[in-house]
């Protein structure tokens, strides 16, 4: 586990002591992030991030770390700007014309957004599983090997078939469609649906993988199912999960982030964001006042 | 594991360039596509501009005319029969001889009687209904040049040089004569708008064409448009889930995709050879065109219901309406605008269309402008296909000039048709 | 009476209906206490009255305006003497014609046989005691109409309920007309093409391949000798449709793509609605294009490379066509691509793809249904097109795969068999109603497929 950073350049509240509030529309919000959003060593990092929809703001001044193969949970009601956060990660924000992000987003200390980071590459880096699951009309094993075909990743059949076996027994699905990879991937179920898009997003080997409410179409067993495998690739991978279902973050992660409206207001262990939230707005959340 | 990562990103660094090479090619692609049919629409608009523009002007002569009672040959101005035998074109001969002193010869006489158009006489007969007090007098009047005239007048001075075709160079010298002394003139050509057709390009018009074709879209849309209507209500409202509402679907799908060449033989058949309406009127085309357009107009009618929010339906039928109300009060009214879209791209398909036309005569030579819808006529578009088809070059200015006036309509019919939709846009959103 | 007037005087006898009907079931609810206790609002009654007032009456008539002609001929050649009777439908036009003409005052009486006087004569007769017949017929069932209606008003009366089958029934039968009217094509192409297959055997039309049908323009050659092998027509049909796909797919395709994919919403403002002005302009203005500019274009072109080109080739043809069709690929190509979900978009885009990788891989895969049906769509139009190939392709029925070659097509031969003076019989006029039935049926199977295509294909995105 990444050790937490207590003193660091952004100033921190300490303990449980309210922190500075800053009221808008009505809603008291917190002037930074509390908890521990920032990790002395991490994958990924944002700093001041904002984001734009023409005119309109939907995050507003984020400031969060991702540690290395560390699974953090973004929570929030919806509409709270998680899914357009987590987007902005790998930069599938691009494809929306109007949208446009501010700030600094690094990958290993590699800004993303720079005009060297060729977002065809980050996105080959910064894998991403979507909220319904979305198997291209092809077979089982062309939906694995697309991605490394795309990358040129394997030069010969074998190798290709192996990164397909990898990928498929990593995402648990191997068993269940060794006998018919060549028919096509929309005749799986949904949980089986869903784990090809992660077999097919592990199978270029990405450092993260972005989870954009990957159970939310799916029923429990396979949600079960999904979660077990969250657990196993955080061995490898570092994970960012957003999710509307608390549970399932209480199950997953290892730190969560509580989003409202765009703003980020409480990063913190997920025990602890559970058991003993610190801002009144996450606490309201988590005790079901409002989500 | 970070080596491992460090080969991959190497590996998918080395193959960018080339997958973004792909990707620029594949944008060209589009580019040149989009290009390629852009430069389509300039290069027919042009082209078509560029032949036809000239047609809004006319040659005209200027010469002194004596309405001379003896060439005429009648005595009384007021008395039709002696006017309708009555010499007129003589006079012109007359008028032309007196100018050009010097031309002897049969041949060259011709050729220089040749120079004013047959029209001429009707002019100068109307002008000496109006003006009876005129026989035996003189005047200088601006007659209208014949169509070869017209041609080599319009080209002097083009870039590929004065165009001469069948003129002999003594025809060329005496124009060239009239040119120097101010004589002829270039005028708005009245006869396009205001003649039908006619075998002399200088005298033809397209009005008996926009007639016809006024006529038998009048008869289209007074069908079409309640039976469409009224089909798509059946269909979108009423129609139970059966096979005979299937049936009715699916023939109205494949009819909107059926040549229209087709609809023409349906209407030689069955109207013409069966019920044995007159051929080359305006109500049998306009039933073709009907049973033509239907499709079209029922699937934009039923288009235009389905954007009526049932929350609508029910709240009428939640105040006791029965069916037949809920449509006529509600419905029809909300999908009035979409239907009318509808209709008016219905019409301009119809207003458009040659083929099915020459299934049933539509493709006569006629004279006369048509009065009524059992006049025989012809139209706008079958106006264009036998004029393009005529030998004489004149008709080439003619027949792109009658485009023009056609495209203007379907533009002005289109533009509506958007104005219409817009509007209805904003009302849902 | 004229049909005109007829009809008005139908108008107001049925606004009176309804005025009368309505005003006595107001009258009848008075005493009862209100027209609430009446079982329909007042304007059904009058609805109702009107009803009966206008419709039978119309319906009279519009069978007498169909069936006037048919009945008044055959009452006619009935009453002539037997050597006069004609032997041939063409006969027998013609002397219809003539008594008409002599009717009309066209032809005059003294020159023609007396018996065709006297059927003149008996024409006029039949004609307008055949119009006040049926005028006072439809009239007095008006009449007879509306006091029906007038009578039966009563406030237990279900006067809505009855207006309103009446409507129904009337927006079944106008939805009906599509129905009629697949079936008036049917019957019109089946019936006439098979009295030419009994002049002109089966096989020789769909497998010969000798086509010169004016030869059989002289009655002792028919069938024999005039030859009507259509496979030269079928022929160049497909070579000029295949050459307008081979411009309109590509063209269209990618220009729908990129419009969709690619381009700013400024460039798709401009392009978007100037594509769609190549769809309306009316095809006898590409006709005329093809014939005057791009015909005599490629001609020059060719003759620069020591080509021979026919001045009515099927490239010229074919090139105009493809550009006719481009708007209409292109607008379904877009239909189909917006179809596809954008979560695939996504999906491909996320594991690293690029735009093009994308559209070529996922996008164009996924929208192939839809697409293959545009393009069948898109050929049963080149297949069906009529005026660019009349002004621009030829007549000369060549068997050849050469696009600067001329050919002919189907449709061209339709026109040209059915356009000027026509014998009934003659099997080269029945010939155009053979075409027309394979043209129909080809063009109606690739329509039925195309259409059940893109709906399966919807189906599956929905």
């Amino acid at each position: 586990m990444n050790k937490m950073v207590t003193d660091i350049a952004v100033e921190m509240p300490t303990g449980l002591v309210q922190p500075e509030q800053e009221n808008i529309d009505g809603i008291e919000y917190p002037k930074q992030t509390i908890g521990t959003p920032l990790l002395e060593s991490s994958k990924m990092s944002m700093r001041n991030v904002d984001v734009f929809y023409g005119d309109k703001q939907a995050i507003f001044n984020v400031n969060v770390d991702i540690g290395q193969h560390e699974v953090i949970a973004m929570i929030g009601p919806s509409g709270c700007g998680k899914s357009t956060f987590i987007r902005s990660i790998n930069r599938m924000n691009d494809t929306v014309e109007s949208c446009k992000v501010t700030g600094q987003l690094t990958l290993d200390g590699e800004d993303i957004y720079s005009t060297k980071m060729d977002p065809v590459a980050l996105r080959a880096r910064v894998g991403m599983v979507f909220q319904k699951p979305n198997p291209f009309p092809k077979s089982i094993y062309d939906n694995v090997a697309y991605g490394p075909r795309l990358h040129g990743l394997a030069s010969r059949r074998a190798e290709l078939d192996e990164i397909v076996e990898t990928s498929l027994t990593r995402a648990g699905l191997w068993a269940e469609v060794k006998d018919r990879l060549d028919q096509p991937g929309t005749g799986l179920s949904g949980g089986q649906q869903q784990r090809l898009c992660i077999a097919r997003a592990i199978a270029i080997s990405p450092e993260v993988i972005l989870m954009d409410e990957p159970c939310s179409a799916l029923d429990p067993i396979a949600t079960a199912k999904i979660e077990e495998l969250i657990a196993e690739l955080s061995q490898n991978y570092t994970i960012a999960i957003v999710t509307h279902s608390m549970q399932q973050a209480a199950r997953v992660s290892h730190r969560t982030a509580y989003f409202h409206l765009g703003r980020l207001v409480e990063v913190n262990e997920t025990e602890k964001v559970f058991t003993a939230p610190e801002h009144q707005l996450t606490e309201a959340y988590i005790t079901g006042r409002f989500g | 594991m970070t080596n491992l990562n460090k080969s991959r990103a190497e590996q998918i660094q080395s193959s960018l360039a080339k997958r973004y090479r792909a990707e620029k090619r594949f944008q060209m692609y589009g580019y040149a596509a989009i290009a390629f049919g852009l430069l389509c629409v300039v290069i027919l608009f042009t082209d078509i501009v560029s032949k036809g523009y000239k047609a809004f002007g006319q040659t005209y002569i200027q010469l002194e005319v004596t309405y001379d009672a003896s060439t005429l040959g009648i005595t009384d101005v007021n008395d039709s029969q002696q006017l309708a035998l009555a010499d007129f074109h003589g006079i012109v001969k007359k008028a032309l001889k007196s100018r050009f002193t010097d031309v002897s010869g049969r041949k060259a006489k011709r050729d220089l009687y040749g120079l004013i158009s047959n029209g001429a006489g009707y002019t100068l007969r109307d002008r000496l209904v109006a003006n009876p007090e005129l026989l035996n007098q003189t005047e200088t009047l601006w007659l209208v040049a014949d169509d070869d005239i017209d041609t080599y007048y319009k080209s002097i001075g083009s870039d590929a040089g004065a165009f001469t075709g069948r003129m002999s160079e003594q025809r060329q010298g005496w124009v060239d004569q009239l040119v120097e002394s101010n004589d002829v003139e270039m005028r708005v050509n009245r006869n396009f708008f205001t003649q039908g057709d006619s075998r002399e390009p200088e005298l033809a018009g397209i009005r008996g064409a926009a007639m016809g074709s006024l006529f038998t879209l009048i008869i289209t849309l007074a069908l079409s448009f309640p039976i469409g209507v009224a089909a798509a209500v059946y269909l979108e409202e009423f129609a139970p889930c059966n096979r005979w509402t299937d049936l009715i679907e699916v023939n109205i799908n494949n009819l909107a995709a059926v040549p229209s060449i087709i609809f023409g033989l349906l209407g030689l058949a069955i109207f013409i050879n069966f019920f044995h309406v007159p051929r080359s009127v305006p109500v049998v085309g306009g039933l073709v065109l009907t049973l033509m357009t239907l499709p079209t107009i029922i699937i934009s009618s039923r288009a235009a219901i389905k954007a009526v929010p049932p929350s609508i339906r029910e709240a009428a039928i939640g105040v006791g309406a029965s069916p037949m109300q809920v449509v006529l009060h509600h419905v029809l009214p909300l999908a009035m605008p979409g239907m009318l879209t509808g209709a008016i791209i219905g019409m301009a398909q119809a207003l458009g269309e040659t083929a099915p036309l020459l299934m049933i005569g539509m493709v006569a030579f006629i004279v006369d402008v048509p009065g009524g819808f059992t006049d025989p006529a012809t139209v706008l578009p079958v106006q264009i296909f036998l004029w393009a088809d005529s030998p004489e070059r004149a008709f080439v200015e003619k027949t792109s000039a009658a485009i023009m006036v056609l495209l203007a309509f379907l533009i002005l019919m289109n533009t509506l048709a958007v104005i219409l939709r817009k509007r209805l846009e904003r009302r849902w959103l | 009476m004229q049909t005109a007037n007829l009809l008005i005087v139908l108008l107001i006898l049925s606004a009176v209906a309804y005025y009368m009907a309505r005003g006595r079931s107001v009258a009848q609810a008075q005493p009862l206490g209100g027209i609430r206790h009446l079982h329909s609002l007042p304007f059904f009654y009058g609805m109702r009255a009107a009803i009966w007032c206008a419709l039978p009456s119309l319906l009279l008539l519009a069978a007498w305006l169909l069936f006037d002609e048919p009945i008044i001929s055959s009452l006619l050649i009935g009453g002539l003497p037997e050597n006069l009777q004609p032997n041939s439908a063409a006969e027998h036009n013609l002397l219809l014609n003539s008594i008409e003409n002599i009717a009309s005052g066209a032809l005059s009486a003294e020159t023609s046989a007396p018996a065709l006087v006297a059927a003149a004569e008996s024409l006029r007769d039949l004609r307008s005691s055949g119009t006040n017949l049926v005028t006072a017929a439809v009239l007095s069932l008006s009449v007879l109409g509306m006091g029906w209606g007038w009578v039966k008003v009563s406030p237990i009366l279900r006067a809505r309920q009855q207006v309103e089958r009446v409507f129904r029934g009337i927006l079944l039968s106008c939805a009906c007309v599509a129905i009629f009217t697949t079936l008036g094509i049917l019957l019109s192409v089946l019936f006439e093409s098979f009295r030419f297959f009994q002049a002109v055997p089966a096989t020789e039309f769909l497998i010969g391949t000798e086509w010169s049908p004016q030869m059989a323009i002289r009655s002792d050659q028919v069938g024999s000798s005039g030859s009507f092998g259509a496979i030269p027509l079928f022929v160049g049909t497909l070579l000029i449709s295949f050459i307008a796909m081979v411009v309109a797919v590509p063209v269209g395709l990618m220009s729908a793509i990129y419009l969709a994919e690619y381009a700013s919403p400024r460039l798709r403002g401009i392009a978007k609605p100037t594509l769609e002005v190549l769809a309306g302009i009316p095809t006898v203005v590409y006709g005329f294009f093809a014939a005057l500019t791009v015909a005599p274009f490629i001609r020059q072109t060719g003759e620069g490379f020591g080509l021979q080109v026919s001045s009515e080739s099927a490239l010229a043809a074919g090139l105009v066509m493809g550009v006719m069709i481009i708007p209409f690929i292109s607008s379904l190509a877009d239909d189909v691509i917006n179809a596809v979900p954008q979560s695939l978009r996504d999906g491909s885009l996320g594991l690293g793809a690029t735009r093009s990788e994308t559209i070529k891989k996922v996008i164009f895969p996924a929208a192939l249904p839809g697409i293959v049906g545009g393009v069948l769509l898109a050929v049963s139009r080149a297949i069906g097109e009529t005026m660019i190939v009349v002004m621009a392709a030829g007549l000369a029925a060549k068997l050849t795969a050469n696009p600067l070659d001329t050919v002919t097509t189907v449709t061209v031969q339709i026109v040209t068999l059915l356009v000027g003076d026509q014998e009934f019989d003659s099997p080269k006029t029945l010939a155009a109603f053979a075409l027309g039935l394979m043209l129909f049926v080809v063009t109606l199977v690739l329509n039925f497929v195309a259409l059940r295509v893109v709906k399966k294909y919807r189906e599956q995105y929905d």
